[in-house]
């Protein structure tokens, strides 16, 4: 008997797990790497996408030599839709009321479908960040259509659909193992902010406590002679960098949100300090003076939130260790240490003008609170205006 | 020298067999709280669930109570064994709807509910074919790798999480928290499956069987930890983000992501993650099948050797509404388990026999 109902079940797992449906074939999906988002003057929205072509170039590294020489032959996209073709790469947009019908419409249009699991990146165009429109079209993204979940969002006060398009893999490699590289060589520069996933900047767009950032990149034009002045190389926003290099596009500083709206900018070097009283910036460096410094993994960080009278201090202590990589140290250890608590100073300053609790003194002022409804009548945003800054910092330097 | 007699030989082979059940149902009701508290606790208060969980704790140490004493009762149980078989198949089509959900969500994104039910219904048959003894003591043999899996991960996933997602404690409320805190009681039910003796002691007369039963704490502390780690879990999906993320999930199986702030599906410790919670459902599955086939046979002994194909049958007749109903019945139904539970706890108060 009980060999016999084994032998019935395994018979029937055999029958009726031969049924699973919804397989697809590799073929028939549209793999895109990058994805941009603009508003179109109708108040719909373009989305275009770069993706995998599919084509046996697809394997095959573009050089750095060609890829400008491509884009040079790509036509500007128009409502509807528009296909540029480069090795390896297929280029398309699609112009519809909504993030996820331009989506639908490009899968519809295209003989394959939508498949956003290997994105890379997202860029919107600041105008649309600046509106409430953001988070919508980020979760339209992550749920709909089951996106990566770690794909960098970047915004740029270009137009987004150029920004990926001028946006091609150098150095012998895929475009999307470039922009890993890319992204991660900038986290380690500390220029960039830490949480720009997808996930976290959802995450911190829906969350009451804290406030999201995103990656900020501008285009450069090449068209113009800046010189750097007395102000540190990162400290200014993308597209202003005196240099050469077949990269046209600047990842530089951070696109700074309060609820779903994007409310400012922040310099690489202001990202870095962000990153440091966040106790982000462990094993990055940060530019002090004429020195560019290693921060060791053994530097502490500690936000405090107290109340005095009813008003709240918001925090930040650091106590850092720093080795010299580059340059001459002209400054001691307790002079770093007072730049070090002015820079973050300012920093939290700015952050409050902007009403964008990047650092998340929200989470530590939401555990005075025994319920939601207390919390949010609680009047958290404007007491964060409003509140003191206290920073301290401790220098060591190995 | 170790006791060898014949006598000493049976008592221990005895214990062994409850502490395999004890195992078994600390695994089943840490699952059932788990699966309870995403599903139902979530969509009531939030990120305050895994506190509303923790009140099914005292609800599993009394029913443990009550399972003992039926152990030891010489009572006819007739009833009491109708409406164990009862609940015990219902929870199992629970723990396979919430599996269903999770796979759905997470490693079969793209398959039919359909497929991702049969699939399952399937796996938790051919676990049952094998025997009650063999799921049981699967799950003994994997309990540190259950407990501590699941602790490490969720530790390791949730690296450079602050507490904050655990604020406000109280949720939405205190009155929401305690709504689905008498919703979360039937998280306890499956504790009921105590009240059974084990099959393998079934040639073992009952004189000897209730002479070595051990204690109502040899299997109290391992329920209630099983319990406890469910209640864990539920912590450490509140810790994973805001509660305004926990709100716009709708679905059960994304609320059951414990990884979701670093992404999901991304990276081994998610992965094994996910092993590990689909092996408990499963298992919990398979166990209370099992369970619900024992206390059938037990209820109407003409029907012993059809027990497991009916209790199958009727598992895969239930699952199969389910999948045409939408898996959210079952969340719908699954806090009205705590009445047959307490009505089978209560059916468990009867005489004692001497040993």
């Amino acid at each position: 008997m009980k060999r016999a109902l084994e032998a019935v079940l395994l018979i029937a797992a055999l029958l009726l797990t031969g049924s699973g449906g919804g397989g697809r074939e590799i073929e028939s999906c549209l793999f895109v790497i990058a994805l941009a988002v603009d508003p179109a003057p109708d108040g719909s929205l373009t989305v275009t996408v770069k993706a995998l072509s599919g084509t046996q170039e697809a394997a095959a590294p573009q050089s750095g030599e060609d890829a400008p020489a491509q884009e040079a032959g790509q036509s500007a996209p128009s409502a509807g839709q528009t296909e540029t073709v480069e090795p390896g790469y297929v280029t398309l947009s699609a112009t519809a009321d909504s993030c996820l019908s331009a989506l639908n419409l490009l899968s519809a249009t295209t003989p394959r479908s939508v498949d956003l699991s290997q994105l890379r990146e997202i860029v919107l165009s600041e105008t649309l960040a600046r509106t409430d429109a953001t988070l919508t079209i980020l979760r339209q993204i992550d749920a709909l259509y089951e996106a990566n979940a770690g794909a960098i969002v970047v915004v740029t006060p270009d137009d987004a659909g150029d920004f990926i398009r001028r946006q091609y893999a150098m150095f012998g490699v895929r475009l999307s193992q470039y922009l890993e590289v890319l992204f991660d060589h900038f986290a380690q520069l500390g220029t960039i902010p830490a949480n720009a996933k997808l996930s976290a900047v959802i995450s911190a767009m829906e969350s009451s406590t804290a406030d999201a950032a995103a990656v900020y990149a501008a285009g450069n034009a090449f068209d113009a002679t800046l010189l750097l002045g007395d102000a540190s190389p990162t400290d200014r926003l993308p597209g202003h960098l005196p240099r050469t290099s077949p990269a046209k596009n600047e990842y530089l500083g951070s696109a700074v949100f309060s609820g779903a709206r994007m409310v400012g900018t922040l310099t690489g070097d202001e990202t870095a300090i962000l990153r440091m009283i966040s106790g982000q910036a462990l094993n990055t460096s940060i530019s002090m003076g004429e020195a560019i410094y290693q921060i060791s993994v053994h530097t502490r960080t500690r936000r405090t939130l107290d109340w005095v009278g009813g008003v709240p201090v918001l925090g930040a202590s650091v106590s850092i260790r720093m080795a010299l990589s580059a340059g001459t140290q002209q400054q001691t250890a307790a002079e770093l240490a007072r730049q070090l608590e002015s820079d973050a100073q300012q920093l939290l300053r700015k952050l409050q003008a902007m009403g964008s609790d990047l650092i998340g003194y929200g989470r530590l002022a939401v555990r005075r609170c025994a319920d939601i409804p207390a919390w949010e009548a609680s009047g958290w945003e404007t007491a964060y205006r409003t509140a003191n800054v206290r920073t301290t910092a401790r220098v060591r330097i190995q | 020298m170790p006791n060898t007699t014949p006598e000493s030989v049976v008592a221990a082979r005895i214990r062994a067999a409850y502490r395999v059940r004890a195992c078994a149902a600390a695994v089943c009701t840490g699952a059932a709280v788990f699966a309870l508290g995403t599903g139902a606790g979530m969509a009531i208060c939030l990120n305050a669930a895994w506190l509303a969980a923790a009140a099914a704790l005292p609800a599993c140490a009394l029913l443990t109570l009550l399972a003992h004493r039926a152990l030891t009762s010489s009572r006819p149980a007739r009833l009491r064994n109708a409406l164990l078989a009862a609940l015990m198949l219902l929870l199992a089509v629970f723990a396979l709807a919430a599996l269903v959900s999770l796979a759905k969500q997470t490693m079969l994104p793209h398959a039919t509910i359909s497929y991702i039910a049969r699939t399952s219904f399937l796996m938790a048959a051919l676990c049952c074919a094998f025997g009650g003894a063999g799921v049981s003591r699967l799950m003994f043999a994997l309990r540190f790798v259950l407990v501590l899996g699941l602790a490490a991960l969720c530790a390791l996933s949730l690296r450079g999480e602050s507490a904050s997602g655990l604020f406000p404690l109280l949720g939405p409320g205190a009155q929401q928290v305690a709504l689905a805190a008498l919703c979360m009681l039937a998280g306890a039910a499956p504790v009921l499956l105590l009240a059974l003796p084990p099959a393998e002691l079934a040639e073992i007369d009952e004189a000897t069987r209730l002479g070595a039963t051990p204690g109502p704490g040899f299997f109290l502390w391992r329920v209630l930890l099983g319990g406890a780690i469910g209640v864990l879990l539920l912590a450490a999906l509140s810790l994973g983000g805001p509660y305004e993320r926990i709100a716009q999930e709708t679905s059960w199986g994304q609320r059951m992501l414990l990884a979701r702030a670093s992404g999901p599906r991304a990276g081994g410790t998610q992965t094994a993650l996910l092993i590990l919670q689909a092996a408990a459902l499963l298992l919990c599955a398979a166990q209370t099948m099992l369970a619900g086939a024992q206390a059938l046979s037990a209820a109407l002994p003409r029907l012993q050797p059809f027990a497991l194909p009916v209790a199958l049958a009727l598992c895969a007749g239930l699952l199969t509404a389910l999948v045409y109903t939408g898996l959210e019945t079952a969340l719908r139904a699954a806090p009205l388990l705590s009445l047959p539970a307490a009505a089978a706890g209560a059916l468990c108060l009867g005489r004692r026999k001497s040993p």
